[in-house]
């Protein structure tokens, strides 16, 4: 899929997405970015979607409203009107078709991992799709259970999670060691029988309870990556072609977004087509000085430094062809309910939205300008 | 008694006889970077650089001086436009530059010194930060702030 496009849908009046190697969705809360986000997946995976909620007892008997609701969550039937509307490359796809039961498939090619990734532990462990309420949203109990499955089926009883040799670019280890961790380790631990994930430092595990608030949000994802990145050598996972990150920012210090940053750029460079939302200066900072830099040809060695990254020879080769690939912006406008492509972030573009990166570098540019101003009259001789 | 920039500049012997009426100071290549909002307001302007380059060659001279009459009517504020290449290596240029036209006005043009100002940097060809540069913080804190490609006087 190429493009996508949405009409008077939730808030989104008229939505158009052409989509890039990495694509990047700012604007205001409640813009509509997550719900274009789920409808990428709905499109993709129609068949994946209609086999796991079936699986584990979901029935909405082929009607719109109820599918709507057990997909995006409860409630969620409002977003969807008789003026909606909803295209891909190849036309339009009408949402009785989505709701339709058709041929059920465990093939999944959309992974999402959702804004809400920190509901997906519950007492350090991840929680199975069945533990979630009726009425949550399709991809948080999804992306929970695919969690699980991981950690179940892919790890020993008293594994060592992070770091894992093998799991991972050592350049990106490091910085997440280093921004993230803070020299504590990921492990699988035992209480009475029952697993759990533990931070280890000195010998003393840390039960989920007590990680700081970041470390709370970056595990799921760090876990969500690891699905995606089954070893150092396999460079996708199965027949996911599509990574949705919602807000990959979520309770992290801008170092950890950095790293964090990289790990999606990894994540591009193995082929994967990757759409994230953001409120995040620093993801549209770094998406602006890839296209510098793409457009100054410069080496992988400029793409290392600005991520403060080692310079090995694997980091070298990912930076060398995230530089080759194609980054695009939108911005959701809540006044008018529509996208527009800002992916110049040419701060000298005629249109305000691009120049000032969709508000994103709005604050920045009037703190400068109050204090320049002070400064100025401040130093009048008068 | 009202500031006027006009009889500011005029009041300084070096200046004075290069002050122009609208932005007429600034040549062509330089005035598509410098609009206003209500050109019936500017109050003339000056090209500080073409008047000191021959007695001061060496040093970084700032590039122009534009006054504008404020809507309340009161004292003319000097929009010091300096138009310059933007990139993260140019800020300490500009600095310079802003250090030199602070001290050289408080020496040789003190009505102007006493008048409302604002400093501004455009860029004369493509911007090469982003708003969050550090280097533009540094020089917001000396008062001089970053326009982009246009700077509209209002």
């Amino acid at each position: 899929m190429q493009t996508m496009r949405l009409r008077n849908i939730g808030p989104i009046r008229r939505a158009e997405l052409s989509f890039g190697d990495l694509t990047v969705l700012v604007g205001p809360q409640a813009t509509g970015k997550s719900i274009a986000l789920e409808f990428l997946k709905l499109l993709i995976d129609k068949g994946h979607v209609h086999q796991q909620l079936t699986r584990y007892g979901i029935d909405w008997s082929g009607k719109v409203d109820n599918f709507i609701d057990a997909y995006f969550g409860e409630g969620m039937h409002a977003i969807w009107s008789a003026t909606s509307e909803i295209a891909r490359d190849s036309g339009k796809v009408t949402m009785k078709q989505l709701a339709r039961r058709g041929r059920a498939t465990k093939t999944e090619n959309v992974f999402m991992i959702p804004a809400q990734r920190v509901l997906s532990l519950r007492n350090g462990w991840p929680r199975p799709f069945a533990d979630y309420a009726p009425g949550d949203p399709f991809a948080v109990r999804d992306f929970s259970e695919k969690l699980r499955i991981l950690v179940e089926q892919e790890f020993g009883a008293k594994e060592q999670l992070f770091p894992q040799k093998g799991r991972l670019k050592e350049g990106i280890r490091r910085l997440l060691v280093e921004h993230v961790f803070g020299g504590f380790s990921l492990k699988i631990d035992k209480v009475a029988s029952q697993k759990r994930l533990v931070l280890e430092h000195g010998g003393d595990p840390l039960p989920h309870m007590v990680w700081s608030a970041g470390q709370r949000e970056f595990v799921p994802l760090l876990l969500g990556l690891y699905w995606l990145m089954p070893s150092a050598r396999l460079s996708r996972r199965g027949d996911i072609q599509w990574v949705v990150l919602e807000e990959l920012e979520m309770g992290l210090h801008p170092r950890a977004i950095s790293a964090v940053l990289l790990m999606v750029l990894d994540l591009v460079w193995r082929g994967y087509k990757v759409c994230v939302s953001t409120h995040a200066t620093q993801v549209l900072e770094a998406v602006w000085a890839i296209r510098q830099l793409q457009e100054a040809g410069a080496g992988p060695r400029s793409l290392l430094r600005m991520f403060n990254a080692p310079e090995t020879q694997l980091m070298q080769g990912l930076a060398d062809g995230v530089l080759n690939k194609a980054f695009r912006v939108y911005y959701f406008d809540r006044e008018t309910g529509s996208t527009s492509d800002i992916s110049s972030l040419d701060p000298d573009a005629e249109s305000d939205l691009e120049a000032r990166w969709g508000g994103l570098g709005e604050f920045s540019e009037r703190a400068n300008q109050a204090v320049a101003d002070a400064v100025a009259a401040a130093g009048c001789s008068k | 008694m009202r500031q006027e920039f006009r009889a500011a500049a005029q009041a300084c012997s070096v200046l004075g006889a290069h002050v122009r009426h609208g932005l007429q100071a600034l040549p062509g290549v330089d005035r598509a970077h410098v609009r206003a909002k209500d050109t019936r307001r500017l109050a003339g302007s000056v090209a500080v650089e073409a008047a000191l380059a021959e007695t001061l060659p060496n040093s970084p001279l700032w590039d122009y001086g534009v006054g504008y009459r404020p809507s309340d009517n009161r004292n003319d504020v000097v929009h010091w436009v300096e138009v310059h290449p933007a990139t993260d290596g140019e800020v300490r240029s500009v600095e310079a530059k802003l250090e030199w036209l602070i001290e050289w006005m408080t020496e040789n043009a003190a009505e102007l010194a006493e008048m409302d100002r604002r400093f501004v940097w455009v860029s004369s060809g493509r911007t090469h930060f982003s708003p969050t540069s550090p280097g533009l913080k540094r020089l917001a804190q000396k008062g001089c702030r970053h326009v982009g490609k246009v700077y509209t006087i209002e």
